[in-house]
């Protein structure tokens, strides 16, 4: 199809003959008093303000599609947050996030102790709490205290992942009550033997077995006397130079 | 004294309204002609293009100059008019089917291209082939060839499409070619 260009040659025979009736019309001027009519009927018309309602609604219109890109980007970004988490629950977490979660649970221990350190420390000493114990402890305070968790399936979800977690946490922490209890079974693992054993005892083994005996009888004795002075710390006794 | 339009507008919205007189002295005249071209008494083609410009007046706050200029918006308020005008006296027109069935007819050939110089006599049989042609056609013509104005102007005034207006131009100058080829 020809283009307006191709149809409007400059001088073909067509203008030409559209010229020559354009210079045959009389020259028009407006007729006498035709201003004075016209000025007239439009003296009494009220021109209202300059319309910009097609600007307004254009930016209107830009208005509104910014917010639903913000709220498509917020959406987005939201089923992302929910998405991730979803799968740490399940259990199918990547080894960052496990690691980031080992090292709350293990620090809790030590906010715990610090913070029962001014109140009575006799639960704490009569009840020492192992890694998995604190952790309990420390959820079970949240639910009482942190009010920067304010869902309930949040909190859920937290409980889950640590007892997930607990699981594959060694026990760090051994207790003074749990290390006399070992010495006490190695003492009375040591002198069953030592009173059933049919076979006979060089004089040799014996004495072996007689300063081992007393090694052993020595350090029970000074994990004895180390409780007590403890004990009595805990109660308000004396202090000691550590 | 201000000559360009849309000082003149502005000045007229800002309540000074005599600025008006200025407008109609300027676009008047182009006005009436091309109204002139349409109808067959002078008196009515006054009577049309004093509505236009009460009509312009009116809707001064909606003209918008990048769609058009002034001068095209006047044009086609002043068409508008005359179609109003024509309608109220319910004057015989051409339809566009009936006008394109006639159209359909005169294409007879892809070449549209035309001789640069002619006699006397084909020109005279060609300005009786252009005064043959329907209202809407010659209206086409004078404001294409003699007004030079863009189809994309003419399509505002006239409230069609350029493409559509592009071949209708074609086929009336390829029966107008017939006509003098005859």
């Amino acid at each position: 199809m020809n283009t307006p260009n191709d149809i409007k040659p400059n001088n073909d025979v067509l203008r030409q003959a559209m010229q020559r009736r354009k210079a045959r019309r009389p020259i028009h001027e407006l007729p006498e008093g035709f201003e004075d009519r016209v000025m007239e009927r439009i003296k009494d018309i009220q021109i209202p303000v300059k319309d910009d309602s097609s600007s307004k609604k254009k930016g209107t219109v830009i208005r509104l599609w910014s917010l639903r890109t913000v709220g498509v980007a917020a959406s987005i970004a939201g089923l992302l947050f929910v998405y991730n988490r979803m799968t740490i629950s399940d259990g199918v977490v990547d080894n960052n996030n496990m690691m980031a979660k080992t090292e709350v649970v293990r620090q809790q221990p030590q906010r715990t102790i610090k913070t029962d350190a001014s109140q009575p420390t006799k639960h704490i000493v009569a009840e020492p709490l192992t890694i998995k114990q604190v952790a309990r402890v420390e959820v079970s305070q949240r639910h009482d205290t942190d009010e920067r968790i304010s869902s309930e399936q949040q909190e859920e979800k937290n409980i889950e992942t640590i007892n997930l977690e607990e699981d594959n946490l060694p026990d760090m922490m051994l207790s003074i009550n749990d290390a006399e209890r070992v010495m006490d079974d190695f003492m009375k693992q040591y002198e069953g033997i030592a009173s059933v054993s049919a076979s006979p005892v060089t004089e040799q083994e014996h004495n072996a077995n007689e300063v081992s005996y007393h090694v052993m009888h020595e350090i029970a004795q000074n994990m004895n006397e180390f409780t007590k002075q403890h004990n009595n710390l805990s109660n308000g006794g004396t202090t000691y130079g550590y | 004294m201000i000559t360009d339009d849309k000082t003149l507008i502005e000045h007229i919205l800002a309540g000074e309204t005599e600025e008006f007189r200025h407008l109609m002295r300027k676009h008047g005249g182009t006005l009436l002609a091309f109204i002139e071209s349409l109808v067959a008494s002078p008196e009515e083609a006054e009577d049309i293009v004093q509505e236009a410009f009460v009509s312009a007046f009116r809707s001064l706050h909606q003209y918008d100059s990048s769609i058009a200029s002034f001068a095209t918006w006047l044009h086609r308020i002043a068409y508008n008019e005359y179609l109003r005008h024509v309608k109220r006296r319910q004057l015989p027109t051409v339809s566009w089917d009936e006008d394109e069935s006639l159209l359909r007819n005169a294409d007879g050939t892809d070449d549209d291209s035309w001789m640069s110089e002619a006699t006397e006599e084909q020109m005279a049989r060609l300005d009786e082939a252009i005064d043959s042609l329907p209202e809407y056609d010659r209206t086409l013509l004078r404001l294409y060839y003699e007004d030079d104005l863009p189809l994309k102007e003419i399509a505002y005034i006239l409230d069609s499409k350029d493409s559509i207006l592009a071949s209708r131009l074609r086929r009336i100058r390829n029966r107008l070619k017939n006509e003098l080829q005859t």
